[in-house]
């Protein structure tokens, strides 16, 4: 590999695992940004395995100087299995501060995240309820991933020696709220309004954290107001799962879907066909719950900056656009609350190098709609210079929006350096038009069995 | 005192008794039917419990719901099956149960069997009760001589509409076509759990959708703004209708008013408890509102647009009730508060449903309505002596709502001679009638018609005078659409439907009472000498319509409304968005409102 950063987005079905390397003076930094998927883990093994090979051994074993996990989907971090990473030496491991279990600024949101879980889970088991695909597919996101999150959160610091240390939950100031001995363990400053890690041998390579806030419960949840077509928010309110502390939430939480997987009495008086007819067609409030967990999730990315040697590499996880403003009392979006820190918004607008399209290319994982594209992102992108990837696949998510959401690929295609046309992608619309590079439509890797999209960024000058 | 519903006479009627009394019912009065108990009484909340305690004397009141023989528990009727399934909760409350002996819905606790009553607002079988009666008597309605006069359908497959009062937590209630169902849930507000099982406005509102559905199920698809605001209106009319004929509540009303609706705080708000604790205002929606189509032009919201059709209708109901409340009665006393509301109310009731009939079949506008309601009128009142037509005409002309102008194009109809007993046989023998007059009709050459639906009715009006016999001839089709553009964004390069169609009414003597009619663009009769003038107008109006819909449809697209779907899956209607376009087997797409959204969420 060449005196280049190297930013590999693999191929994995519906979800994301990319892979940076930095060179970093003689030395090379590697960093792996999620690993998870939608879809059979087959490609993710795979990747990992593909990732394993490009480390550089340390000690028998394949050091990974940095694991990030943006937030606890499933399609970020169901490959966190410690069997797959049995042979990799971890150096770091940054969760999102959402993840974080005792987490005095996020106890709303893991409550309502966990009334999410139960109900989800109630209803996934609930017999004699069939459900469409993209409706299993919802509750499935909002269904905890245990053994990801216990890896991440134990088994693999353990096994690479860096435990209780790693994994550290980040936030954009983060840094403002580590003890002066805990930052300078973890290499962090708070510079610029985010907080930056330091920890590099070249001391102008700087990777910023520039979301989410540290107060999950202010800035993502709201306070539950009743806004419009919420279906949850009252619901919300009015149970006691709310309040309660994290340590009992899940009691109750799952108190109010009782006896699950138990069938249920059938009625005398309207026949079965009626009756399946009608389950089929009743709001539940799992689903509603499922919808905003869905959301509050991503809205609980991870946002990274990485500037080295004059270029600038952004990877926003899912971040989500309402382009709407911020409002404490509501539920806010990982980008509006980026533009509305004056500082990160500096930070922000100015041309990138490289940009992992957000939320797999959805119509609100970039500021596109509602004034984004002219207020933001022809600040950010420059067809000169900034490369576009998005990992993809289409038709897997999307019930009234389609992803990847073809006018933000278009739109995309106008403003990047490594525009393609694919005769043969699945939207008809975008078939003859330019897009950013895909996951789903590149070409496969000569020689390998993996597929990605590699990009290769020169220092500034070069 | 409100009535309340006692404890029932011990009747001596066996079971074949009692059913072949049940069959002479038609022929009885009321009070017959009540003392020999065809009809029995039952404790509902005559609003909602939010204005039960406010207004004790319009808290709880027993209507009178027909005893049926097969009645069961549930309770479950002929067209009504309670089925008290709460899906969050994933549990089957028990059903209120049906004690044949007593001829009432009973509550057993402790050993015994009491029948239920307003001492048991806060049980569940209650709640089952309340619903199912207020739905029944709303259909009672609907199907009196003095409104449709003949049963009214559903539009599902099937003659039972499904009832559940507590499907699950959620500030919202609806009727859902696909599963026969109407759908009440409940949720929490400032430490109160609201029930919309409970509030009478939300229960009639609902049901007058599933009347309206039954009645014309082509406005269920989504073609235009007025058709969707129109469902609306019907849905508050019913509710505000209901509402004044209970008759303690109309006094109520009465006392509250003086005689002068345009005083009124309590009919004319509709859905009190729900909107002060969903939303934070006092009510949902009001009759008493200045709107015109003007002040709503600009607006997307279908209930800014029905708001408009219901102020008209009420203002109608003012001036009528205005108008008994200046008479006198033949002793040279003035007419009370009480009979001038009665009278006022029951003529309204005539005024304003009987012209559903008259309605087209398809893409209704504020205008048909209008044009209905004058006919209708026309039709049962000729002569018009106490001037109720001009009346309807100002409130109408008031808002904006299109009246036509006085005079008979049906005149111009000639039909080729027809035998009305004949068309009136079976949908094949209407048919033949129409193609036999594919000109006069203006009915595109090449257009295969179907004639979707064909009955008979049997009408009356005040005083029990029978109107003339109606027979009601319903056809439509449809035309395609091209969806071309990219302003049509998901839906580019689909093809939409553009309903047309008309209905006729006859009298039982072959004349033709009412055309109304949703022109379509097709071509006409090829041959000029052939092709009647008025033709070229229709075929007009027609291409007018084609282009009115695709403006709709882009309208529709850009404010992000539709999602296009391959097909309806259980367990989607969650994450379904505003408008649903599905495929159907002709490949054309269909257009519904999802029955979530359609209303009752704040917006």
């Amino acid at each position: 590999m060449s005196d280049r950063v190297i930013i590999r987005t693999y191929d994995v079905g519906f979800g994301d695992c990319i892979f940076v390397q930095i060179p970093d003076g003689q030395d090379k930094f590697c960093m792996l940004i999620d690993c998870g998927t939608s879809d059979p883990a087959e490609r993710l093994k795979a990747a990992i395995a593909d990732v394993r090979t490009t480390l550089p051994e340390e000690g028998g074993k394949a050091r990974l100087d940095l694991l990030v996990a943006t937030h606890p989907h499933a399609d970020h971090i169901k490959g966190f299995d410690p069997a797959w990473f049995e042979r990799f030496k971890i150096g770091r491991i940054w969760l999102t501060a959402f993840m974080k279990p005792d987490h005095p600024q996020a106890k709303k949101t893991l409550a309502f995240q966990n009334m999410a879980h139960a109900a989800a889970r109630g209803l996934l088991e609930r017999s004699g309820l069939q459900l469409a695909g993209g409706t299993r597919a919802l509750l499935q996101r909002s269904i905890w991933n245990p053994g990801a999150l216990k890896a991440l959160r134990e088994d693999l610091p353990q096994s690479s020696g860096i435990y209780p240390q790693y994994p550290l939950y980040v936030a954009r100031d983060v840094a403002k709220r580590l003890k002066v001995q805990e930052r300078k363990q973890h290499k962090l400053k708070f510079e610029q309004g985010s907080t930056c890690f330091r920890g590099f041998k070249e001391p102008k390579t700087c990777l910023r954290v520039l979301a989410p806030e540290w107060d999950i419960d202010k800035y993502y949840l709201g306070e539950g107001a009743f806004d419009g077509p919420a279906l949850s928010d009252p619901y919300l309110l009015g149970t006691q799962a709310y309040g309660a502390s994290a340590e009992t939430l899940d009691g109750a939480g799952a108190a109010a879907f009782l006896e699950e997987g138990a069938a249920v009495v059938h009625p005398e008086n309207i026949s079965e066909h009626d009756f399946r007819q009608l389950r089929g067609r009743l709001l539940y409030s799992g689903l509603a719950f499922s919808q905003k967990d869905d959301k509050l999730k991503n809205n609980t990315s991870v946002v990274l900056l990485l500037e080295w040697r004059g270029r600038r590499l952004l990877f926003p996880g899912d971040a989500e656009w309402q382009g709407t403003g911020v409002e404490e009392s509501r539920r806010n979006s990982t980008w509006d609350v980026m533009f509305h820190v004056p500082q990160v918004k500096q930070v922000l607008l100015q041309p990138l190098d490289f940009l992992k399209a957000a939320h797999h290319g959805s119509h609100n994982g970039t500021p596109f709609l509602k004034g984004g594209k002219a207020d933001y992102l022809e600040h950010m992108l420059s067809a000169q210079r900034t490369q576009v990837v998005v990992s993809t696949v289409t038709g897997e998510h999307g019930e009234d929006m389609p992803v990847p959401y073809p006018p933000l690929m278009q739109a995309l295609g106008g403003l990047v350096a490594n525009k393609r046309r694919y005769p043969h992608a699945p939207e008809e619309e975008l078939r003859s038009v330019d897009q950013p590079q895909r996951t789903d439509l590149e070409p496969p890797v000569q020689g390998k069995k993996v597929r990605y999209v590699e990009v290769a960024i020169d220092a500034a000058g070069a | 005192m409100p009535k309340q519903a006692s404890e029932p006479e011990s009747m001596s009627w066996d079971a074949e008794e009692f059913r072949a009394l049940y069959q002479a019912g038609d022929f009885l009065p009321n009070r017959t039917k009540s003392a020999l108990g065809l009809l029995m009484p039952v404790d509902v909340y005559v609003q909602d419990p939010f204005v039960a305690e406010q207004n004790k004397g319009v808290a709880l009141s027993a209507i009178h719901v027909r005893c049926e023989p097969n009645l069961s528990h549930g309770p479950t009727s002929a067209r009504i099956a309670v089925v008290d399934y709460d899906a969050d909760s994933h549990k089957l409350e028990p059903p209120a149960q049906w004690d044949a002996r007593k001829r009432r819905f009973v509550l057993k606790k402790d050993g015994k069997a009491e029948p239920i009553s307003r001492q048991h607002c806060s049980e569940p079988q209650f709640h089952q009760v309340n619903v199912w009666a207020i739905i029944q008597s709303v259909l009672d309605m609907y199907e009196a001589t003095w409104v449709l006069g003949r049963s009214a359908p559903w539009a599902f497959e099937g003659n039972r509409i499904i009832v559940v009062p507590h499907a699950g937590y959620l500030a919202n209630a609806f009727y859902d076509r696909s599963s026969k169902s109407i759908q009440f849930y409940y949720f929490d507000a400032q430490g109160k759990r609201v029930y919309t099982c409970l509030s009478h406005d939300i229960i009639a509102h609902e049901t007058g959708h599933a009347i309206l559905d039954g009645l014309r199920p082509y406005y269920l698809e989504d073609s235009s703004l007025q058709t969707t605001a129109f469902h609306e209106f019907v849905a508050d009319l019913t509710a505000i209708m209901t509402s004044l004929l209970n008759n303690e509540l109309r006094w109520e009303v009465g006392k509250q008013s003086g005689g002068d609706l345009s005083q009124d705080t309590i009919v004319s708000a509709l859905a009190e408890e729900f909107g002060r604790y969903a939303t934070g205002r006092p009510y949902l929606r009001s009759a008493q509102n200045p709107n015109g189509i003007a002040a709503v032009k600009a607006s997307h919201s279908p209930y800014d647009w029905s708001e408009v059709l219901t102020g008209a209708m009420f203002d109608i109901l003012k001036g009528v009730v205005a108008q008994y409340m200046r008479r006198e009665l033949k002793s040279g006393q003035k007419v009370s508060t009480r009979q001038a509301l009665s009278w006022g109310v029951n003529r309204f009731r005539r005024i304003a449903l009987q012209p559903l009939d008259y309605l087209p079949p398809v893409d209704v506008q504020f205008g048909d309505y209008a044009r209905a309601v004058l006919r209708a009128d026309e039709v049962a009142d000729a002569l018009d002596e106490h001037g109720f037509r001009p009346l309807m005409r100002a409130a109408f002309a008031a808002r904006g709502i299109e009246c036509p102008s006085e005079g008979d194009e049906l005149e111009r109809l000639r039909f080729y001679a027809y035998d009305i007993e004949r068309v009136s046989r079976s949908r094949t023998d209407a048919y033949h009638f129409l193609n036999e007059n594919r000109r006069q009709l203006c009915l595109p050459a090449e257009q295969d018609i179907s004639v979707v639906n064909l009955y008979q009715t049997d009408k009356t009006v005040m005083g029990g005078a029978r109107l003339p016999r109606e027979i009601v001839v319903q056809y439509a089709w449809r035309e395609d659409v091209e969806l071309k553009g990219k302003e049509y964004g998901a839906l580019a390069g689909q093809t939409a439907s553009l309903l047309c169609g008309g209905t006729l009414i006859f009298d039982g003597r072959g004349n033709l009472l009412s055309w109304m009619r949703k022109q379509g663009s097709g071509k006409q009769e090829p041959n000029k000498n052939l092709r009647r003038r008025y033709c070229e107008e229709e075929r007009n109006k027609g291409l007018q319509r084609r282009e009115q819909l695709q403006g709709y449809l882009k309208l529709r697209v850009a404010a992000g409304l539709v999602g296009l779907l391959e097909r309806e899956a259980t367990g989607e209607i969650n994450t379904r968005p505003p408008v649903v376009a599905t495929c159907a087997d002709d490949g054309t797409l269909r257009l519904r409102v999802s029955p979530h959204l359609r209303h009752w969420a704040a917006e």
